[in-house]
């Protein structure tokens, strides 16, 4: 039993009350922007540590490089305050250590060759091709958490790890497609990771969807749906979302040399957590506009 | 388990009783019973049972309710912003003065302290923790007397291929005990899942195959939960989800016990579940 009034610490309790579910999300939000405030502002502030997000989209249209974008800027964001690392497991060789560079170098000009080694330091990749090795290279993570404090784990591409277990969905394929949604739910809720993974869209039963059947399409907390238009830009739409309302939230971005930027005519909204992000809470938004009355 | 004597569980029963748990869209949910909320992914389940929850905490000040997330998706904004609305319909906030502000997030804090959120790894672990159950009905800590008035389980079918069908098996009739044993009742959401077979697409038998694919439901929870659940309501979604911001559901409830059916339309919003025109 949790007793009201002890101190909000990170890790989950398993019988709480709604206040102090609450407040320990308030104390311990974590969101790393992707590099795009258009995007950010579509997801409400970018990736959310606790909740795996999936992006999804047809080949080459931009998730992998969101993905290195999005490391650089929780490395910019970081660097001089903690150590936070992150898990690349990778099963489609898309995962480049220049590429990162590259995004970094551009992103900060003059940036020391210490600080380019910090960066890479702090990812940890994994090639990972079947169910199994997923499986078990989630469980590395786990371990690894209680020495490592890692902040993103991207599974790039799950569509291509469990592409075996959706062909028949059998009752095999269920059973490893679930362990696999708790593994990910386990390492977003108990070890506040920012889990993001990638699909690919499959066209079925009429329309294109995101591979891995009906099971997973209720996996993630946050799909993004990422459309290539034809001017180059790349619109990301938000479709399912367990925690804000998806109709007509969208963003767009495009891709440089330094990742994924906003569109040169982009205007950023006034505040940094504004009511369309937190459209639900007004105690949230007091809190983060510093009302110390709350107790 | 105490022993009573029967005049003692007539008392208790009766005090109870005069508060039974009433909610605007549910049809009367009997206490000691469970209900099961059918639908496939999207289909509002979730959002009628958060709704029934914040419900429950926000009109009466001594209810507490017990909320099982088993399949991880519960989202604590969405609940705050449901609490925070059910409180500012019930008692208008002016936002400009201070008392009201400080009443209004007491109000708020009160409600969501009431509510306890269990998150099991699993079946094993649902079970260990409903073993304490007994702690979380009575709060001494609290000025007030509050008492376990509603249990609801979200997501039972997450159970399904990865645990063992015996542990599942217990837990539900663990549920369900709790249910009767304290005289509450129980919601249990559970999803549903279409599947297709390789003729759907074809015009030319297009209804019938329709109709065969969506009465099969992937996902048998076993012979327990059959025996189990009172009441069923399933949940059709008439508009595509994500296409509008309001989200239109057929409801169609079933007494499992006398087979009759009654069918009521739903409107499901950001804001909660309100009825939408009733049919008989």
């Amino acid at each position: 039993m949790s007793d009201t009034g002890a101190s909000y610490s990170n890790t989950p309790k398993e019988v709480e009350n709604g206040w102090d579910l609450f407040r320990r999300l308030t104390n311990s939000l974590v969101i790393v922007p992707t590099g795009s405030a258009s995007v950010d502002e579509a997801t409400g502030g970018g990736l959310w540590a606790g909740e795996v997000t999936e992006l999804v989209g047809e080949l080459a249209c931009g998730k992998t490089q969101l993905c290195m974008s999005t490391i650089v800027q929780m490395f910019l964001r970081d660097k001089g305050v903690r150590r936070s690392m992150a898990v690349y497991l990778d099963s489609n060789g898309s995962f480049r250590s220049s590429r990162l560079v590259e995004i970094l170098r551009r992103k900060k000009p003059h940036v020391s060759d210490e600080e380019v080694s910090d960066l890479l330091s702090r990812v940890l990749v994994k090639r990972v091709s079947d169910d199994t090795e997923l499986s078990k290279a989630l469980l590395d993570v786990q371990k690894l958490c209680q020495h490592a404090s890692i902040l993103m784990l991207i599974v790039d591409s799950v569509g291509g790890c469990l592409s075996g277990t959706a062909a028949k969905m059998d009752a095999n394929g269920r059973k490893c497609q679930k362990k696999i949604i708790r593994q990910l739910r386990l390492l977003a809720r108990e070890h506040c990771m920012a889990v993001v993974t990638v699909n690919h869209l499959v066209y079925w039963t009429g329309k294109m969807r995101p591979a891995l059947g009906q099971i997973w399409m209720s996996a993630p907390h946050t799909r993004l749906r990422f459309l290539r238009e034809h001017d180059g830009h790349i619109n990301v739409r938000l479709i399912n979302s367990q925690r804000q309302q998806c109709y007509a939230r969208s963003g767009e971005c495009q891709l440089t040399e330094s990742g994924v930027v906003d569109l040169p005519d982009f205007q950023p909204a006034d505040a940094t957590f504004n009511q369309s992000h937190l459209s639900h809470s007004t105690l949230l938004e007091r809190i983060f506009a510093g009302d110390s009355q709350i107790s | 388990m105490e022993t009573e004597t029967a005049a003692e569980m007539l008392g208790r029963l009766r005090s109870i009783e005069a508060e039974r748990v009433k909610l605007t869209v549910l049809p009367d949910i009997q206490p000691g019973r469970l209900l099961e909320l059918l639908g496939e992914p999207g289909s509002g389940k979730s959002q009628l049972l958060m709704t029934t929850v914040v419900e429950c905490v926000s009109q009466h000040a001594n209810h507490r309710v017990l909320l099982i997330d088993l399949d991880g998706k519960l989202s604590v904004l969405r609940l705050v912003g449901m609490v925070e609305a059910s409180v500012s319909t019930s008692s208008p906030v002016d936002c400009s003065s201070d008392q009201s502000t400080t009443a209004f997030d007491q109000a708020v804090a009160s409600a969501l302290k009431r509510i306890t959120v269990i998150t099991p790894r699993g079946a094993e672990d649902a079970l260990k923790i409903l073993d304490r159950i007994d702690e979380l009905y009575w709060d001494r800590s609290d000025e007030k007397e509050s008492r376990l008035a509603l249990l609801c389980i979200d997501g039972i079918d997450a159970l399904l291929d990865v645990d063992d069908q015996q542990d599942i098996d217990q837990l539900v009739s663990r549920i369900a005990q709790c249910a009767r044993e304290y005289h509450i009742p129980a919601i249990v959401s559970r999803r549903l899942f279409r599947r297709y077979e390789e003729d759907t697409e074809s015009t030319g038998n297009g209804d019938e195959a329709n109709r065969r694919s969506e009465t099969i439901a992937v996902g048998y929870l076993g012979k327990t939960w059959t025996y189990v659940v009172n009441c069923s309501i399933r949940l059709q979604p008439l508009t595509m989800e994500g296409e509008d911001d309001l989200c239109l559901v057929r409801a169609i409830v079933t007494n499992t016990a006398t087979e009759e059916k009654n069918q009521m339309m739903l409107s499901i919003s950001e804001n909660g579940v309100q009825l939408y025109q009733s049919s008989e």
